[in-house]
């Protein structure tokens, strides 16, 4: 049957990063009103974007909006990541958030829809709770009686004590068994499973220490607890349903998660799953959380992953989708129509569409000199006027990339700042696009298997004609 | 009302909240302390007075003493352990309700969250 792990580490893995070139970003910084703050949590600029992403996330949270997809579109390095990684910041612990490049989802692995249906469940969260009658106390006394014939039942007494209370129990021979298996003594504390009756030490006493002049590895010192004896414990779990899919794929199953080759899930299994957690959630016994799923470059997806996303937002527990496109009217991949942003109109008209625009001077000037305090480089302004006059004619990332390089030659020189000089030198090392397609055309007939489209399209005129 | 006197208000309900809060964590020890010594009554009278050929016994209720047979007591100490475990069960239930109040009166709405669902046995994993 459907079994729920209780591992809560499991969480932490699902939220790894994919670039480092966005980790100085902590938050949309919006403040209270959601009003974006010029320089703030590592944003710049790009005012009406991140006011935007900022009521996003508030009616996420408000759960006001649920199988929702956004898009962020915009030209390269305008900040589109950026944004998807600020509003994961501002969605917190609680709320699932996985974040993926469309080409991932093309793997031999896996089909497609086997992959994306993945990344959707990893999004959606369930909290559970489980609640267990324990008694714990520091041990006092440990009696045991030893029947005339060998072959008797023993009996035994048992006196625990907490800081407020101490009472005596009568154990049977499962129980004298387990205490002599787990080598209880007095002073240790320890917390049973009333339903089970299994027995965990926690550590020993604090004032037990001076009993013994050494100790042996692996034994702690923890206070005596306080309160009653035997008390209610309740455990509260959030799980993915990625997760809960994983350990009903197979025997051993919670093993695959940390293995990572998961393979196909049978769709009878997601059922199962599905028609169980609704019949909880009727019962009150589980919360479904819906979580975000970020794709990125959304236009690597072809027409079967965008018909298969139509389908899968109007699921009954869907999460929020947002996509990211760099491409402006381009080909849907897997077929010959073109398209605005490379998605097909159908889909596109589900989304709530956020552009982003490219970056002011001013802005660039800010973004590079948070990337060199987050990069621990020392800049003179100088350098850093010249760095982003750079940016400005090139890209962003140019100048971004630029950063490190520079920083590397000014070592060289054993300085502490990295000056004009540095920068000029590493310009003139490390090339942009722009210069390499320069340099490509001048230099075309020394490329290996350089292509000159409008050659070729001439030759081929020329042999019509003829 | 000026915005200080709302802001004492609210003080003021937080401490008192407070305070029912920690009386009745109180209460709960009380209670398993006696919940512990029935149990252990109610041990000694089913197993280890078989020795004991008295058909009455000697019950003490709080402050007095009352010789009763066997099986009243018995019968009356369950029903007492019965009484304490509804009166824990309930003031577990008010201890957490006030504890959700007091965490989102100080703006941590989601402390509690997921405590008040219903459990899952074991059974159904």
């Amino acid at each position: 049957m459907t079994k729920i792990p209780s591992l809560q580490e499991i969480k932490d893995i699902t939220r790894t990063e994919r670039i480092g070139a966005h980790s100085h970003i902590r938050g949309l910084g919006l403040d209270d009103r959601l009003e974006p703050r010029d320089v703030s949590q590592g944003m710049v600029g790009q005012l009406k974007a991140r006011k935007a992403a900022g009521i996003i996330v508030k009616m996420i949270k408000e759960g006001k909006i649920t199988g929702r997809a956004i898009l962020i579109a915009g030209q390269p390095g305008t900040g589109k990541t950026a944004i998807a990684m600020g509003m994961a910041q501002e969605f917190g612990p609680e709320t699932p958030f996985t974040m993926i490049s469309a080409s991932e989802i093309f793997s031999l692995e896996m089909s497609k829809t086997e992959a994306l249906t993945q990344a959707i469940r990893k999004s959606i969260g369930v909290r559970i709770k489980e609640e267990t009658e324990i008694i714990e106390g520091e041990v006092v006394e440990i009696q045991i009686e030893r029947p005339t014939q060998s072959m008797g039942a023993k009996q035994g007494k048992i006196t625990m004590k907490t800081t407020d209370m101490e009472t005596v129990y009568n154990i049977g021979q499962k129980m004298i068994d387990s205490l002599s298996k787990e080598k209880i003594g007095i002073g240790d504390v320890i917390k049973i499973e009333k339903a089970t009756g299994k027995i965990t030490k926690t550590g020993k006493s604090y004032t037990h220490r001076q009993d013994y002049d050494s100790i042996g590895p692996g034994e702690t010192y923890i206070e005596c607890p306080s309160g009653e004896l035997q008390k209610t414990q309740e455990l509260v779990h959030t799980v993915t349903l990625h997760e809960i899919d994983v350990i009903n794929s197979r025997t051993q199953g919670f093993l695959a998660l940390f293995a990572g080759d998961i393979g196909e899930i049978k769709a009878e299994i997601r059922e199962q799953i599905d028609s169980k957690l609704s019949e909880w959630k009727d019962q009150g016994k589980a919360e479904i959380i819906s979580g975000v799923l970020f794709v990125d470059e959304t236009h690597m997806l072809d027409i079967e992953c965008f018909s298969f996303l139509n389908r899968a937002l109007e699921n009954e527990i869907a999460p929020i989708v947002i996509m990211a496109s760099n491409r402006g009217i381009s080909k849907i991949r897997g077929t010959e129509y073109v398209s605005p942003h490379g998605m097909p109109l159908d889909l596109l008209d589900r989304l709530l569409i956020i552009s982003t625009d490219p970056y002011s001077s001013d802005d660039i000037k800010k973004i590079i000199s948070i990337r060199c305090e987050e990069e621990d480089v020392e800049i003179h302004p100088q350098a850093l006027d010249l760095l982003t006059n750079i940016a400005v004619s090139t890209s962003l990332r140019y100048g971004i990339q630029l950063i490190i390089a520079a920083d590397l030659v000014s070592k060289k020189r054993k300085a502490d700042l990295v000056n004009v000089d540095d920068i000029r030198k590493v310009y003139e090392l490390f090339v942009d696009v722009k210069r390499s397609t320069q340099f490509l055309q001048e230099f075309q007939d020394s490329f290996m298997f350089h292509e000159k489209n409008n050659q070729n399209n001439n030759h081929n005129d020329n042999e019509k004609d003829k | 009302m000026t915005d200080f006197e709302n802001l004492q208000k609210k003080l003021i309900q937080m401490e008192l909240l407070a305070e029912e809060i920690l009386v009745e964590k109180h209460t709960l020890i009380e209670f398993d302390k006696k919940r512990q010594s029935n149990r252990e009554s109610l041990d000694i009278i089913q197993h280890q007075s078989e020795k004991i050929k008295n058909k009455k016994i000697w019950l003490c209720l709080g402050e007095f003493f009352i010789k009763v047979p066997k099986e009243n007591a018995k019968e009356y100490i369950k029903k007492d352990q019965k009484n304490f475990n509804q009166e824990i069960k309930r003031l577990q239930e008010s201890i957490k309700e006030k504890s959700d109040e007091l965490y989102k009166m100080q703006g941590d709405e989601n402390k509690m969250k997921g405590f008040f669902l219903k459990p899952i046995n074991k059974k159904e994993n």
